[in-house]
């Protein structure tokens, strides 16, 4: 092999966390390479956004005018018939109609298409970007990560080095390991899914139509997004148990599924599953929710699904996987500008992505242990009373990271976590039902839901991105970790916070 | 909307979270009054929570919800600056 050609930032994925961190690099007028091992536009899972990512991200990315001529389904947020009522509920983006605005909207998108707008715009900012290229393995030298040996699309190994590697590989990545951490899986999520696309299929009434369905019954729930008028995507969520079963036949395992949930049946009516194309198959993901144990090394960051990943029912793939894209950028500007040293910007980093983590996974725990007819397993096993002294432990761990795991504070916390999921869970119940059915006046008003602490504990870092995204840097922010660090004027660096009174 | 919202700095007062308030609208000073609703004057959630930021960062507690539910500027005054 010859001499590696030298970058300042390899970043290995061209997903939305790859092209996010990678464009905001390259926008700071570094040299970033882009190693891709498909050739895009490409199949992806995970359709549903959020609007910290249309508003806050895509908006700093430059491409929020392109996404919006894309034509995607628009979406007022997420309608579930899940809890103790029997009518469906809303979670909008909107505090109310009344007090909507700009960015009280997401999309429902064909991944081929938004991440292969999110990959060309980097190449227009000035990614290198290298399609149909396997990363294979970080170069260490000492104790840092230096560069990554990958094949080129003619099948030759060609190795490059950089000051930085983002790792935005995904789940089944390769380089994840060089950060020197372990994977931990959630028992608690312990879901798998099997999902396929239907031509056609009912929608919600207006203005829900464009919204994610999430509808639960006795072995699960299933997702139901409104892809295109001609497409819909519908997922089962599943105990891991039901392995074997979706195995032998995943498409029985997803008709079955869908004939045991009544709004969903109801809605797809005769609609025909697509089995031709890209669309055309049942696919199954398993053991997707985890955290790896350190999300930096030297020489290394993890970002978006290789660092972490959570149960997609409250569609929070894509807002992990940019706003991580976002965090990673700041902190590797920041170094090569020589403005911070490397634990400092990427304490932050980390910092800031585990706390987001760990307000939805608090966030989500909440939402399984809501009352479903408790006498399934798989709801019985997702009460937060039913969580065991092991997943609290594994979640304060997912928390903290490596350093917790050392940390006599693990156990003492356990039953402090308890409680707190258990009231996490009884405020965000009592708001639902405060908040009742989608078609009632209070159905369209979001106080109570925003009030409960683990909904605003969720909203508050995306509600700031989307501010910055539409109205710019004129607001000075806080720092949100103690001590931590605050945005520079930019968005695309870190800084430290102004003096008091300065 | 304001290239500029709620840029003003130092601590929150009466006079302050008006000339804010005025300043995220695009209205001239003096042109609100005190107990009109702010959603009828072009209050959308960027803007409020534009002024949230502002405002917490001077060392106020407060949230998107409390100052949503009654939008005045009068209520807000009494909001952020009674105990």
């Amino acid at each position: 092999m010859s001499a590696p050609e030298e970058f300042d930032v390899i970043v290995v994925g061209g997903g939305p966390a790859g092209s996010t961190a990678a464009t905001l690099i390259a926008d700071q007028g570094h040299r970033v390479v882009l190693l891709e091992k498909q050739r895009f536009p490409r199949y992806q899972i995970g359709e549903s956004l959020l609007p910290a990512t249309v508003h806050g991200v895509c908006r700093l990315l430059g491409v929020d005018e392109e996404i919006r001529r894309a034509g995607f389904t628009a979406k007022r947020g997420g309608s579930f018939r899940w809890g103790t009522s029997p009518d469906p509920w809303n979670f909008l983006f909107a505090l109310s109609p009344e007090l909507s605005g700009p960015t009280s909207y997401a999309y429902q998108v064909d991944r081929m298409t938004f991440d292969d707008i999110l990959l060309r715009n980097a190449a227009r900012h000035g990614v290198d970007v290298r399609e149909e290229s396997s990363a294979l393995e970080a170069v260490t030298t000492g104790e840092r990560v230096t560069g990554v040996v990958y094949t080129d699309p003619a099948g030759e190994r060609r190795e490059l080095a950089a000051a930085h590697v983002a790792d935005a590989s995904g789940s089944t990545g390769r380089l994840h390991a060089a950060a020197g951490g372990t994977r931990q899986y959630s028992e608690f999520f312990q879901n798998l899914a099997v999902f396929g696309y239907f031509a056609g299929g009912g929608r919600l009434p207006e203005p829900d139509a464009g919204n994610i369905l999430c509808a639960a019954f006795d072995e699960g729930w299933l997702w139901y997004i409104p892809l295109r008028d001609d497409l819909t995507s519908v997922g089962a969520v599943l105990n891991r148990d039901q392995a074997g079963r979706i195995q032998a036949d995943r498409e029985g395992t997803l008709r079955e599924s869908i004939r045991r949930c009544g709004i969903v049946r109801d809605l797809l009516g005769d609609a025909e599953r697509v089995t031709e194309g890209t669309y055309g198959s049942v696919r199954v993901r398993r053991d997707y929710s985890y955290a790896g144990t350190r999300f930096w090394a030297p020489g290394i960051t993890l970002i978006g699904d290789a660092a972490c990943f959570i149960d997609p029912v409250f569609s929070t793939g894509v807002h992990l996987a940019t706003y991580s894209g976002l965090l990673a950028a700041r902190s590797i500007n920041s170094v090569l500008a020589e403005e911070l040293s490397e634990d400092r910007a990427f304490g932050e980093f980390e910092g800031r992505y585990r706390r987001e983590y760990a307000v939805f996974y608090e966030f989500l725990a909440a939402f399984y242990d809501m009352r479903q007819r408790e006498e399934s397993y798989f709801w019985k096993a997702r009460k937060v009373t039913n969580m065991q002294s092991g997943d609290m432990e594994a979640f304060a761990t997912l928390v903290a990271g490596a350093a917790s795991a050392e940390s006599a504070l693990v156990g003492a916390d356990t039953r402090t976590a308890a409680e707190r999921f258990t009231s996490a869970s009884a405020d965000l119940s009592h708001a639902v039902q405060r908040t009742g059915a989608a078609r009632t006046p209070s159905g369209e008003r979001m106080t109570e839901l925003f009030r409960a602490p683990v909904v605003s504990g969720v909203m508050s870092e995306m509600n700031r991105i989307q501010r910055r995204g539409v109205s710019g840097p004129a607001t000075a922010e806080p720092p949100l970790l103690d001590g931590g660090l605050v945005p520079s004027a930019d968005g695309r660096r870190w800084a430290e916070p102004a003096a008091e009174g300065a | 909307m304001s290239d500029n919202p709620a840029a003003s700095e130092g601590e929150l007062t009466a006079r302050r979270i008006r000339a804010d308030v005025e300043q995220v609208l695009g209205e001239p000073a003096g042109a609100l009054g005190e107990h009109d609703d702010l959603l009828d004057r072009g209050m959308d959630s960027i803007r409020l929570m534009s002024l949230v930021e502002s405002w917490r960062k001077a060392g106020v507690e407060t949230d998107f919800i409390t100052l949503a539910e009654e939008p005045s500027v009068a209520a807000w005054t009494r909001l952020l600056l009674d105990d």
